[in-house]
């Protein structure tokens, strides 16, 4: 496959390692898993604008997170689908509509290589010897995620929660934060009601992705996958794992909210977001010919309500 | 709760088990830097990794602290506290006062005895658990 158009900060990614990982682990697994790949294959991540590619050879395709309009040889295609291309075949990713979100992937079958750091126009791109989905693909689709205007962060107070005063916490929890410049992979800025603490400094420790920092003006900021290894600034509290492609499809202007947690639920949260994976997986890999496969969709949506639902209760 | 543990010693340092999250535990052995603690952080860290905690993916340094990344799919927050607070008393077992197992609060037994799910990855190889243990920035 070959690179005509790069985009914009466009390089493959999987999970695991830092600078390796997607921004947006979810809409990444959703894509591999739709052109039947292990759910860690790499993808292309682009962000905000998308790549255009040229088909050297016959592939199974599917786009996540970002709706990018895609184009193939100037047919509109369906996200959140796969979709057979052939040798020859021109997909054009490079008109962003007005839409939600900021990380888009193109998952392929057979998967790509891996290759390192930012693609670049003539790029090209190998596939693995490997089996692709054969037949119809018409049920290898999915609902994408709703988006909603406002997000709602679940976060596990913590590690130096004790440095902040209570009316400080008080403010953490209900203040409507404003995203305040545009993110990127490294932090997500935010301004309101600055946090009252008793010291903003600390001596210099890990940050860890999610970990919501607090500088001396009071203002928070959630470090990202390729945010700083470490920081010297107080720490109140740490975003959910499961929440984290909420912090991926963060735009400027857009206003963030913080629910506390425990640490336990965080992690009964993930368990239930792999249960979910797991059971698209087998909706779309049954053991069986195919034959109700029409069900792979909500996973995602419908796991957030009850993930929300299970909390309240 | 954010402080899960705390063993206060007569010398040199306080040590806390702090919540960083769903997937890493920091433990700070106090609130400066000095030779002696930098010393307790390699002990720290070389037990830790002789003990193969399965699901204990990296280590990184601070100054005063070593964070542990963990996978919470393999290793539940209150296994993992658990067996760092038995590490932690075989670093320096005659300096633990009495208070220190009064005040030592590192989740109940209900949550000790949680079971931990081992989720398999889905559709082949593994994810983020197959990272090494090693000293490396990865998170």
């Amino acid at each position: 496959m070959k690179i005509i158009h790069p985009g914009h900060s466009s390089a493959l990614r999987s999970l695991g390692a830092r600078e390796k990982r997607a921004a947006d682990c979810d809409a990444l697994r959703y894509a591999n898993l739709l052109v039947g790949n292990p759910e860690d294959a790499p993808c292309i991540e682009m962000e905000l604008v998308g790549v255009t590619v040229l088909f050297e050879e016959d592939a199974v395709i599917a786009l996540t997170g970002r709706e990018l309009s895609p184009r193939l040889n100037g047919e509109q295609l369906p996200s959140y689908g796969a979709i057979r291309v052939g040798a020859g075949d021109y997909l054009c990713l490079s008109e962003p509509p007005e839409a939600p979100g900021r990380y888009a992937y193109l998952a392929l079958s057979p998967a790509p290589l891996w290759k390192q750091g930012r693609l670049e126009q003539g790029d090209r791109i190998e596939l693995c010897e490997g089996r692709m989905p054969e037949g119809d693909l018409s049920a290898r689709r999915m609902m994408p995620p709703f988006v909603e205007d406002e997000v709602v962060l679940r976060v596990i107070p913590g590690p130096q929660v004790d440095r902040f005063t209570e009316e400080g916490l008080n403010s953490f929890y209900t203040t409507a934060y404003t995203v305040s410049a545009e993110p990127d992979r490294s932090v997500v800025r935010l301004s309101g009601k600055p946090l009252d603490a008793t010291d903003y400094a600390i001596l210099s420790e890990p940050t860890v992705v999610g970990s919501v920092q607090v500088d001396s003006h009071g203002q928070p900021s959630i470090s990202f996958v390729d945010g700083e290894i470490r920081g010297r600034c107080v720490k109140i509290a740490t975003v959910a794992t499961a929440d984290h492609p909420l912090v991926a499809g963060l735009c400027a202007g857009q206003i963030v909210r913080f629910r506390p947690i425990t640490v336990e639920q965080a992690q009964g949260l993930l368990r239930r977001r792999h249960a979910g994976y797991r059971k698209l997986y087998q909706k779309l890999n049954p053991p069986e010919p195919a034959a109700a496969l029409s069900q792979a969709s909500e996973t995602s949506e419908d796991d957030r309500q009850d993930d929300l639902s299970q909390e309240q209760t | 709760m954010p402080i899960v543990g705390r063993f206060f010693r007569k010398t040199p340092v306080d040590c806390q088990l702090l919540i960083a999250g769903d997937s890493a535990l920091t433990v700070e052995f106090g609130g400066s830097t000095d030779a002696e603690i930098a010393d307790r952080l390699s002990e720290f860290s070389a037990r830790v990794q002789s003990a193969e905690i399965p699901g204990v993916l990296e280590l990184l340094f601070g100054e005063a602290t070593v964070t542990l990344l963990y996978d919470p799919l393999i290793l539940s927050y209150a296994r993992l506290s658990r067996r760092l607070r038995g590490l932690l008393r075989t670093m320096e077992p005659s300096e633990l006062s009495s208070k220190a197992e009064e005040t030592t609060d590192v989740g109940s037994d209900a949550e000790a005895s949680e079971p931990t799910d081992v989720v398999p990855p889905v559709g082949g190889v593994g994810p983020e658990t197959v990272a090494p243990l090693q000293g490396g920035d990865d998170r």
